[in-house]
């Protein structure tokens, strides 16, 4: 009789979670979807600064971006000992350009992987530009306060077997959307970088990031910090920024 | 200096005429050089690169020497309306060894105009004119052709003129015309001469293929034998690996078969990079073609340094016609390029061209550290061996009797600006 009694308790809460489950699957669907649209714009251009620390070495690299849809993007840099090196991501390929070599050049898929510019970002990190809730699904871990903030934690994992993490740990702000922390995980589950957002700001009803950080953990003593200055959302910018002919 | 002295690698050796005049254009310049912010508000972009080496060489016959150099890259450019901009560089090289004493050369690298309209640009003047897409040995680059083994060497200017009309997004059809001296053979020696070039490539990408096509011609100078038709293709293909082929097929236009003289010459490369352990290790192996190469399997680049006659020479004036910064004399050649990024802040550099024929071998080995932002330490070693080396009697293309050294070692420090 006891044995009964357990099967049918332990058969109603199967019950209760199974039904809530979907729920929350949906639920982090969605809470995701409201990330993506944070990031969404028609264009952008910026100016930026990107702060290298490097076992006790300090690099600071200043550039200037234009972007399009989240598609396209264009970035030159400006301080002085890189002055003239440009990059092109157009159709999911990667073009740079050396004031030293005077040559475009193709960067090939396996070089993908290595450092940006010496920072804890890979070329891979640079040029990815779908929605996140295309590539990955999302479930609804538990919530978690983050510096004060109210979050929801996500796991993510990968629709396809190439994405360069295939597995993503998200904390997202409840109040606007905010991915204010991240981590990035391998297929055999060891954590490979982590990001934290340090400040957004809410421009034309988006909160968009204006300083975040990264570190590659595979780099010892290593982070470098991202920020945005000058922002412009959804500003006209010409086609012709985005070509090839523009990198020379 | 013969082709492989790794002292003539990173620049060029210059002329005492244009020295004169760069020599005052730099000095002109570096005297505007405290107004750089004031240059700044107007659009002027001041940049460049300044490297100090300490060189220690091992002359083949057992002698060391010590040189010293200080070499500087000043770049200038400003803005052409909203649609163009200026470009110029400058070399300054000072130098220092016992048996010269301190040598300060200039020279003008760079000054031409890039104007930009909706679907054609014109550059015009004193620039680089590059073609193909292999990493290594780069056949169809003729115009300024590089030597694989110092790929990040700034190279010499032509006076050209290049219009680029882009149709499509992906699309690039471009007309040149050229003005620049050549060496070609004349019996056993080298001789100069002036030529002009005119030509035509496409360049087409899509996602997984870049192809170019290549067209041009000559009108020779005093030696009317030095006329040639150069057709050339390169391809890259990213799949899983980067694969390069790129080729180069030259005619003199005659379509008699003259006794003893070829009337055409093939020069093809194929290649293939990958990238291991997220990027940390980079390699590239290249196998090189070309049937231009004076020497045949029997000859011996040991009569070609006594200066005896060898079968193949002097049958063509299109023997010589440099495909690569490199002179090649045989026809079979490997190159490897085996790059280990220690750290994103420090890598070491494995160049490796052999000639396949007579086993001799120029490696460079070159370790690059970046202490603190804008400065690099660039050690570099280069030790050209052949048979002879392991008691062997007949000298290698690439070994230490051509090369002119045993070893050379050098370090520097090089300073961005």
């Amino acid at each position: 009789m006891r044995v009964m009694r357990f099967i049918v308790r332990i058969a109603m809460i199967s019950v209760c979670l199974l039904s809530v489950l979907p729920v929350f699957a949906q639920q982090a669907a969605e809470i995701l979807d409201q990330v993506d649209d944070n990031e969404i714009y028609e264009s952008i251009i910026h100016e930026g600064e990107m702060i290298i620390e490097y076992q006790g070495r300090t690099f600071v690299k200043t550039f200037k971006v234009w972007g399009r849809e989240n598609k396209d993007s264009f970035i030159e840099f400006t301080n002085p000992e890189d002055r003239g090196t440009k990059y092109l991501k157009k159709d999911g390929r990667l073009y740079v350009y050396s004031p030293d070599t005077e040559q475009v050049m193709l960067i090939s898929g396996h070089m993908l992987k290595e450092s940006m510019m010496g920072s804890d970002m890979s070329y891979e990190d640079t040029i990815e530009n779908e929605r996140l809730s295309r590539r990955y699904t999302a479930t609804f871990l538990e919530d978690e306060k983050v510096d004060g903030r109210d979050c929801w934690v996500l796991d993510l994992t990968a629709i396809k077997p190439t994405e360069s993490y295939q597995k993503r740990r998200l904390w997202v702000a409840k109040d606007n959307f905010d991915m204010v922390r991240a981590e990035f995980y391998a297929l055999s589950g060891s954590k490979l970088k982590e990001y934290t957002l340090i400040r957004s700001e809410l421009i034309q009803g988006q909160s968009f990031p204006m300083e975040s950080e990264m570190r590659d953990l595979l780099r010892k003593n290593s982070k470098t910090t991202f920020r945005v200055i000058n922002l412009e959302l959804n500003a006209p910018v010409s086609d012709r920024i985005f070509s090839t002919r523009n990198l020379r | 200096m013969n082709n492989l002295d790794p002292r003539r690698t990173n620049r060029n050796p210059l002329s005492p005429k244009r020295s004169a005049l760069t020599l005052l254009l730099v000095a002109i310049l570096l005297f505007f050089l405290p107004l750089s912010p004031v240059l700044g508000q107007t659009g002027l972009v001041l940049s460049g690169v300044a490297e100090t080496t300490l060189g220690l060489l091992l002359d083949t016959d057992e002698s060391w020497s010590v040189d010293a150099e200080q070499f500087a890259n000043l770049r200038l450019t400003a803005p052409i309306g909203d649609n163009g901009r200026f470009y110029s560089a400058f070399n300054v090289l000072a130098t220092s060894a016992p048996e010269t004493g301190i040598i300060a050369e200039g020279e003008l690298e760079r000054l031409y105009a890039a104007l930009q309209f909706d679907t054609v640009d014109i550059n015009l003047g004193l620039m680089r004119v590059p073609f193909g897409y292999g990493m290594g040995i780069r056949p169809t680059d003729i115009i300024n052709p590089r030597n694989p083994l110092f790929p990040d060497a700034r190279l010499r200017g032509v006076m050209a003129t290049v219009l680029t009309w882009y149709p499509r997004e992906e699309l690039q059809v471009q007309g040149f015309a050229v003005q620049r001296s050549t060496d070609y053979f004349e019996g056993q020696r080298i001789s100069f001469d002036g030529e002009s070039l005119f030509g035509l490539s496409l360049d087409h990408h899509n996602s997984i293929l870049s192809i170019q096509g290549l067209a041009l011609t000559t009108v020779p100078g005093k030696n009317p034998d030095n006329y040639r038709l150069q057709l050339g293709l390169s391809l890259k293909f990213d799949v899983a690996v980067g694969v390069t082929f790129d080729t180069l097929i030259t005619t003199d236009g005659r379509t008699e078969f003259d006794e003893g003289r070829e009337n055409a010459a093939l020069a093809a490369a194929l290649g293939c990079d990958y990238s291991f352990l997220d990027g940390r290790i980079f390699l590239l192996a290249q196998y090189y073609y070309t049937s231009a190469g004076p020497l045949s399997q029997s000859d011996s680049v040991s009569d070609l340094l006594n200066g005896e006659e060898i079968a193949e020479s002097g049958k063509s004036s299109i023997q010589f016609i440099q495909s690569s910064g490199t002179t090649f004399l045989r026809r079979h050649y490997g190159f490897l390029t085996l790059l280990y990024n220690h750290s994103d802040y420090a890598r070491l550099q494995i160049l490796m061209l052999t000639s396949l024929t007579d086993a001799s071998i120029f490696p460079t080995i070159r370790h690059e550290i970046e202490p603190v932002q804008a400065v690099t330490v660039v050690s570099q070693l280069v030790i050209p061996f052949d048979t002879t080396l392991f008691g062997g009697t007949d000298a290698g293309e690439f070994g230490p009797d051509v090369a002119g050294l045993h070893a050379a070692a050098s370090f520097s420090v090089k300073y961005r600006f």
